[in-house]
């Protein structure tokens, strides 16, 4: 198969900005879930999850991503998505990913969501 | 009994609230099975002070028993072990700890078959942690600390107590996660309903069409799970075109698709491939799931999506996704069409207007008023057969009280004929004005406009202008009524009809080739006298080809009979008879042909 998936990241005072390209799927989620976990284990729990450049999630990524929720509520974590397509936004509402993760147009809004500790 | 916090019972009472709170307290905080479990094994061990423990949860469906949390002390591997439903049958019936110094018949017979684990769990205790007939799986204890002193009775009491209390809550756990995932799949019908219907509005909505096919493909995929897909369209000549692609190379797609992945869409019916195939091997993928668009019996193409997910790797794709791949190429497959005729509508309506914007111009080109030459009656007409005609005819007056006629039927019909005929009448004007500026300073009128001059030139200018196929009969006359004379060149038109006043019909058949057909050609001129009441016809043959009821054409026998009948009468009387004589042959048969007459009676001069 081909388009593969890749997340890249950046840290913006203690805060993590993560940037998807491509399917949120079993190995996208799996990569977002091991870089998710990794800032963890350095002390980050503030996450901004920047989904521009990714048009289309299955269910198996979904439920990465609410595995990815759970474990930002036992450490007091926080989530916020922005950039996401209209079709993306209604699925995430519908699945009630946004019961603890909001969604925001855009990178800037979604930072100062998650704020700073 | 005594109760004073001093007391043994007391704080024997104590000890176990405190315990069985804690365990409260770890129900209602952890989220994750290891972590719960972790946390209980902890509470229990720390509570009887037992030096190595174990979790293991019984599966039913696999009849094995998993380790989810161990003490530190207890190195085992690997994690999963056999038990037999009678194992967890016996287990069941314990109503306290069971002491695997004594154990029933079967444990003891488990026990020697996988002491390895015994061993490594230090096991002294086993614990059944069942709830409502089912077994959950088993707490493992081993001796106490250092092994000093044996499990009391209110020991075993209270870990009997703290096993019903972890049942309770890993039973709880089960609940709640199998109401989250009985809700994630509700979540997920709700996505999938909202899908279709948003699909269903895009059956009725015109904004979005060109991303319709990439909009639909990307539904399918999420849905499903797959990892890739297709959808694959008829184009103009019934061949299945890419309209979309993800996860695979269009490439191989193509050439699937005009190979293996043909017959599958030809199948009309869907398709659910998890073996093995030539067409799995022809994308490449492992499973697919193809569905027909169909609409009102017409295969429109087909909706392919590849290799179903799962948190394990891929799974088969089912009936499930056969449904709702159909339910949505079912609406998908009306949008296309309707999006087929919209953008067919469109494309009516543009060529409509341009028909109407060159039908315009076209009607500019013929001449709005005839000349006024004394001694000469003069009527045209000329009747395109669609908005835009390849007919034409023009009238020029020239020095010294001459006309010239030109008549052209252009090959082809519609703007490519329109077009060409726009290049003949720019060509034509720009040489016979030039030609009567010369005559002005001093031609001869034997031949005013040099005739066979001009339409080699003419000829020259079409072929350079036309494309292979299209070419124009031509036939330009000059009439000098002053000296009853009438010169003539043809270039492959119909051969003029020549009335004189004496009803004789001449058809001069002097003439070259069709104007476009040879770079280079040779036109001879025929000159004809031109007396009183001689009447000269120019055709086209849409009017002797015109099609009557029965089939038979209209024919040049009986345009000539009209004439030489009507030879006396005024041009345009006799003009309105044929078109009349036409009208009533053709009796409402369609025209295939543009219809073009010009006549000219020589009267008696002035």
């Amino acid at each position: 198969m081909v388009d593969k998936f890749q997340v890249s990241d950046r840290t913006d005072a203690n805060r993590v900005v993560l940037y998807t390209d491509g399917y949120i799927n079993n190995l996208g989620g799996d990569e977002i879930a091991t870089r998710c976990y990794q800032h963890i284990d350095q002390g980050r729990k503030h996450f901004v999850l920047n989904l521009e450049k990714s048009k289309i999630v299955n269910s198996i990524g979904i439920s990465i991503l609410i595995e990815i929720i759970e474990k930002l509520v036992e450490i007091d974590g926080r989530l916020a998505f922005c950039c996401l397509t209209p079709t993306i936004a209604k699925t995430f509402r519908i699945m009630g990913l946004t019961q603890y993760a909001k969604i925001y147009e855009s990178e800037a809004e979604a930072l100062a969501a998650v704020g700073a500790d | 009994m005594d109760l004073e916090p001093e007391s043994e019972t007391g704080e024997r009472l104590r000890l176990w609230f405190s315990a069985l709170a804690d365990i409260g307290e770890v129900i209602a905080s952890a989220g994750d099975l290891e972590v719960l479990s972790g946390s209980l094994l902890r509470l229990i061990l720390g509570s009887v002070t037992a030096s190595k423990g174990a979790v293991l949860l019984y599966d039913p469906s696999r009849s094995e028993l998993r380790v989810v949390a161990r003490s530190r002390g207890v190195q085992l591997s690997p994690l999963r072990w056999p038990l037999a439903p009678e194992l967890a049958a016996e287990l069941l019936q314990a109503r306290e700890p069971v002491a695997l110094a004594q154990p029933p018949p079967l444990l003891a017979g488990y026990r020697s078959e996988h002491p390895a684990l015994f061993e490594a769990l230090g096991a002294h205790l086993w614990i059944p942690l069942a709830t409502r007939g089912t077994l959950l799986g088993v707490l493992s204890l081993s001796r106490k600390f250092l092994g000093r002193e044996e499990y009391s009775k209110s020991d075993l009491e209270l870990l009997w107590l703290m096993g019903q209390n972890a049942t309770l809550a890993l039973h709880n756990y089960d609940l709640v996660r199998d109401l989250k995932e009985t809700n994630f799949r509700l979540n997920r019908k709700i996505v999938e309903l909202e899908n279709l219907h948003e699909m269903g509005l895009s059956i009725t909505s015109l904004a979005g069409l060109d991303e319709l096919p990439d909009t639909v493909l990307l539904r399918a995929v999420s849905l499903c799970d797959a990892g890739g897909g297709t959808l694959l369209l008829r184009g103009a000549g019934e061949q299945l075109i890419v309209a979309a692609h993800f996860g695979l190379d269009p490439a191989s797609i193509a050439r699937a698709a005009a190979g293996p992945l043909a017959r599958v869409v030809e199948a009309e019916t869907p398709l659910l491939l998890n073996q093995p195939s030539e067409a799995l091997r022809s994308l490449p993928c492992n499973k697919l799931v193809a569905v027909p668009l169909l609409v009102g019996g017409k295969n429109l193409g087909a909706l392919i999506v590849c290799d179903k997910e799962s948190r394990g790797g891929y799974e088969d794709f089912g009936e499930d996704d056969v449904r709702l791949l159909s339910s949505l190429t079912a609406q998908a497959g009306v949008a296309f069409e309707n999006a087929r005729l919209y953008r067919g509508a469109l494309e009516r309506e543009r060529l409509e207007k341009e028909l109407e914007i060159a039908s315009t111009i076209q009607k500019a080109l013929l001449p709005k008023e005839y000349p006024k030459i004394p001694g000469l009656d003069l009527a045209a007409l000329t009747i395109p057969t669609r908005h835009v005609g390849g007919d034409y005819f023009d009238f020029f007056a020239l020095p010294y009280g001459q006309l010239g006629l030109a008549i052209a039927d252009v090959s082809g019909k519609g703007i490519p004929a329109a077009l060409l005929v726009s290049t003949l009448h720019a060509a034509l004007h720009a040489e016979v004005e030039q030609r009567a500026e010369k005559l002005l300073e001093g031609g001869t009128c034997a031949d005013p406009l040099e005739l066979c001059g001009l339409v080699s030139k003419l000829n020259r200018r079409v072929f350079g202008a036309s494309t292979r196929n299209k070419y124009i009969t031509f036939l330009m006359a000059v009439c000098n009524r002053k000296a009853g004379l009438l010169h003539a060149v043809n270039a492959g038109h119909n051969y003029p009809v020549v009335v004189r006043a004496d009803g004789r019909v001449e058809r001069p058949r002097e003439g070259g080739f069709f104007l476009g057909m040879f770079e280079s050609a040779h036109y001879p001129r025929v000159d004809l006298p031109l007396a009183s009441g001689d009447l000269l016809c120019l055709f086209t043959d849409g009017i002797s080809e015109a099609r009557g009821a029965g089939g038979d054409e209209f024919g040049e026998e009986r345009l000539v009979e009209m004439l030489v009948e009507r030879r006396a009468a005024p041009a345009r009387e006799t003009v309105d008879a044929i078109v009349a004589e036409l009208g009533d042959f053709t009796a409402g048969q369609p025209q295939y042909d543009d219809m073009t007459l010009v006549l000219l009676r020589a009267e008696e001069p002035v």
